[in-house]
């Protein structure tokens, strides 16, 4: 950036200035050219091969051609007309869970940030503590345990305990608080204390300055938060098959591997097809939110 | 604009909205307080009543202003993460397993049941399906009279009031309801928690009909019996119609179960267990007989034992949760019940070779994995993100933008798709190259399958932080060390890396700690698969993790839930450890550059 200035070819074109020779634009730049076709390559050619997959008819995984001669939706009118295996509700199930569970885990994590950013309590430090400590024992490491309470609940409540996507989605907010906590207090962290006491010198409460204020000013922390739990409820495999049982209440990520489980041959086409259709919302989220992500990414590193 | 909805909402609307709520959670609560005290859910109702007395409390009054920002993630996280995790410890002090579910009395009651079998004394009987007005299922039961013995021998014991005398008193008590224990063991969600008793579908039983004295006279016939669950009804003869053999054809008040309808009956005759006057359980025995099973194992309650009736062997309450033969301790009787036995569970992992040599091969692979995945991937993201970190390079964005495509997809997919790709009878990989590799079925090739899969996932996330890290160095570092003569290596060696890893360090060890428990990773790829030689359970691939879960859940051998949560705490114990020193370290790191 600080280098001294050379004329570039696109600003100024200089007619003296020589072409540079094959050989010193492979020094140069070419090099990086050949590494990154070779990773770009690595990178895509599976998304390519399921892409096409999605729109050849009885694609066995080997014939399958990157680009197919004769494209087709049969496999997405498979997919969507089999009873047998309601991918519709296992694709409103995933989204609608996945959304309800990030909006609370932004609620509840932005609370607790607010209470340890903002407020000097008793026990404030220790709290802090304990929710990087808690954090380390993953939620799914108590698995049985999950399991045999949601049995207990199911007696009471018959509606959230096993084979329920609100039981499933009230057990993703046990995990809700812990990290994302210290994410989003690291975000207030950095928005000036005298905003908020201005705010309570016009009379504002602390409701007020914490809906008012605070959130609408950490909107990107928070989209960052939201994401990844959104991707952390799609790609969650082990709570979700442990507690869901029936067909039409499974999600995504359970349905399609009972799905696609030892019978790679026969549903190849269909499964490609749902997995083509599952995964465009959440790379289209991702694209739309990368900045927020990497920055995201960094800063829980430095602050964490 | 927002903002200002929002603070106009901070007044009545809000508070109504909180009323509301904290209505919802009041009611629910009482609403489900009398099912928890008839479930005898008393720790569940202690956390419920406790959990909304609190939200009432720091909601409605000022005292605690900061607790009305942390109360409801406290809550979830009491419930749904720190309760479990206590909960978790105390399993694995127990032996919850499959045969080891439900209470003692339970257990008892179970080991009786299913102890019952047909004994040379026994009663068959005709059998036919009907159902009452209510649409109840009732077997009408006619002793058969067997024409080779002396006959109406059997017919005489036959009173349900007076329970033959060689049958044991405290039998009835055991064997007269069995049913009644069914949801209790259901209770503990266990699947598959008892064997069935009686093959209720055999047919070749039915063979039993052949022998029916047909030529008996009308006033010698047997009396019949309406069988429920309750007992034996002795039917008035006038109400019985029989047809010229003899054979009970219907019965007043009762309507026929239809021919055709009588493959629906398995799961009803499997509820079924009709009190029979030898002091065991009349079974049907396929569809036109009945038998009366008599237990083979007596319980006696004040010396705590079981006593077989057939081999004379007594079993002993073996102290871990099971009735067992003192001179052969591999002879138990099951299903045994849940008991505290101390730190056995996390013994095992050591002592019992059984579960050592798999344990160890598991452990070992468990680090193999994860550092290998940790590195790999970051050696890979890294010197992508340093050839494309060069400024005005054409192209730079598309580049950026595709290799970080891999991340963008949820990783479930991918690794399902990888699934297929690496198939070895069809997969595309083997196709297209021509190679034969067993990728997926041989020990060594599903290892280097499932890193390579997890480089695939892994590396676009470190290009992403290495070209931040990257990006933030600050150019003057480097120009000054230029100055100073450095060469390029020589910036890199000891400003760029050094730099690049205080900042990365956190990341590398939470990457660590991500992939040593990445579940998916394996076991929607592999299964853990391919199944190794020194074990039932633990496959080629598996970590940890999978492993964990396949004891609890998927193993062919039955659920070890206590072993299960042992090796959890021991997961535990181990990233808990590396977290916190690197943690430390990172720490001193940060503090030793500022």
């Amino acid at each position: 950036m600080t280098s001294p200035a050379v004329p570039t070819v696109r600003v100024a074109p200089i007619p003296k200035q020589r072409r540079q020779t094959f050989a010193q634009w492979l020094k140069s730049n070419g090099w990086r050219h050949a590494i990154a076709w070779v990773a770009v390559a690595f990178a895509v050619t599976p998304i390519l091969w399921v892409v096409s997959a999605a729109f050849t008819t009885n694609p066995t995984i080997s014939n399958g051609s990157l680009i197919p001669s004769q494209p087709t939706l049969d496999n997405f009118t498979r997919l969507l007309n089999n009873p047998d295996q309601p991918y519709v509700n296992w694709y409103v199930n995933t989204m609608l869970l996945a959304v309800i569970v990030a909006l609370f885990t932004v609620l509840i994590g932005a609370g607790a940030a607010y209470a340890f950013s903002r407020f000097r309590f008793k026990g404030r430090k220790v709290g802090l503590m304990f929710l990087l400590l808690v954090q380390m024992f993953p939620q799914f490491l108590a698995l049985v345990a999950i399991y045999l309470i949601m049995a207990q609940v199911s007696d009471v409540f018959s509606g959230i305990g096993l084979d329920s996507l609100i039981g499933l989605g009230l057990v993703y907010l046990g995990g809700a608080m812990g990290i994302n906590a210290w994410l989003i207090k690291g975000f207030f962290d950095t928005i000036p204390m005298e905003i908020d006491e201005s705010a309570k010198v016009d009379g504002a409460s602390h409701g007020q300055i914490f809906w008012g204020i605070i959130l609408p000013l950490a909107a990107p922390v928070l989209a960052v938060v939201g994401l990844l739990s959104v991707i952390f409820t799609i790609n969650e495999f082990v709570i979700a098959s442990a507690l869901l049982q029936s067909p039409q209440k499974l999600t995504l990520a359970v349905g399609l591997q009972q799905f696609i489980g030892e019978k790679y041959s026969e549903n190849w086409g269909p499964f490609a097809a749902g997995a083509l259709l599952a995964a465009i919302p959440v790379v289209l989220l991702f694209i739309f939110l990368q900045k927020f992500i990497v920055g995201g990414l960094t800063q829980g590193s430095v602050k964490g | 604009m927002i903002q200002r909805l929002i603070a106009r909402l901070g007044g009545t609307p809000a508070l109504l909205l909180k009323l509301l709520f904290l209505g919802l959670v009041n009611g629910m609560t009482v609403w489900a307080i009398p099912t928890m005290i008839s479930n005898e859910s008393w720790l569940m109702m202690a956390v419920l009543v406790i959990a909304t007395l609190a939200l009432d409390f720091i909601l409605l009054t000022s005292r605690y202003i900061p607790a009305k920002y942390v109360i409801i993630g406290a809550i979830f996280l009491t419930i749904f993460q720190l309760i479990p995790i206590f909960y978790n410890v105390s399993i694995a002090f127990t032996n919850y397993s499959t045969g080891n579910i439900g209470t003692k009395p339970d257990a008892i009651t179970a080991i009786v049941r299913d102890s019952a079998a047909e004994s040379e004394d026994s009663t068959s009987y005709d059998m036919l399906p009907t159902r009452n007005a209510t649409g109840e299922l009732v077997l009408i039961l006619t002793p058969q009279v067997v024409a080779v013995e002396a006959p109406a021998d059997g017919s005489g014991t036959l009173d349900p009031s007076a329970p033959s005398a060689s049958a044991d008193p405290g039998l009835e008590e055991f064997g007269g309801e069995p049913a009644a224990s069914e949801p209790a063991l259901e209770e503990f969600g266990g699947t598959e928690t008892t064997p069935s008793a009686a093959p209720s579908g055999d047919l070749t039983s039915g063979t039993n009909d052949l022998n029916v004295a047909t030529d008996a006279e009308a006033s010698d016939l047997p009396p019949t019996y309406a069988g429920t669950n309750e007992g034996l009804d002795e039917l008035p003869a006038s109400d019985v119609q029989r047809d010229e053999f003899g054979t009970v054809v219907s019965a007043t008040g009762f309507v026929n179960v239809p021919g055709e309808g009588f493959s629906n009956l398995e799961s009803e005759f499997n509820d079924l267990a009709i009190p029979g006057p030898q002091g065991g359980v009349i079974k049907p025995q396929g569809y036109a007989t009945a038998v009366e099973l008599v237990p083979t194992l007596t319980y006696d309650a004040t010396a705590d034992t079981f006593t077989s009736l057939d081999t004379g062997v007594v079993y002993s309450n073996n102290g871990s949760g099971n009735f067992a033969n003192p001179d052969d301790a591999e002879d138990v009787l099951v299903p045994g019940w849940r008991e505290y036995i101390g730190f056995t569970n996390f013994t095992n992992v050591f002592t019992d070779s059984q579960i050592r040599d798999p344990f160890i091969s598991v452990f070992i692979w468990t680090f193999i994995y994860a550092i290998l995945s940790v590195f790999l991937t970051f050696v890979l993201g890294l010197s992508l993100a340093i050839v494309l970190n060069k400024p005005r390079m054409r192209g730079q964005r598309v580049y950026r933008a595709l290799l970080v495509l891999p991340y963008a997809v949820p990783a479930f997919l991918s690794i399902l798709v990888w699934a297929g790709l690496l198939n070895d009878d069809f997969g595309a990989l083997n196709s297209v190259t021509g190679w034969h590799v067993p990728w997926l079925f041989d020990p060594f090739w599903a290892r280097v399958s499932v890193i390579l899969v997890n480089l695939w996932l892994g590396f676009p996330y470190m290009f992403l932080v290495s070209t931040g890290a990257l990006q933030s160095i600050p150019s003057e570092l480097q120009e000054a060390a230029r100055v100073d003569g450095a060469r390029s290596f020589q910036v890199w060696r000891r400003v760029n890396m050094p730099l690049l890893l205080v900042a990365l360090a956190p990341l590398l060890i939470a990457s660590f700690a991500f992939n040593f428990n990445n579940f998916n990773g394996i076991y929607l790829l592999t299964g853990g698969g391919p199944a190794m030689d020194n074990s039932e359970v633990a496959g080629a691939t598996d970590i940890l993790i999978s492993y964990t879960y396949k004891i609890a859940f998927s193993a062919g051998q039955g659920n070890d839930y206590g072993l299960a949560s042992a090796i959890s705490i021991y997961i535990f114990i181990i990233v808990g450890t590396i977290s916190a020193i690197s943690f430390a370290r990172s720490r001193a790191l940060r503090e030793d550059r500022a």
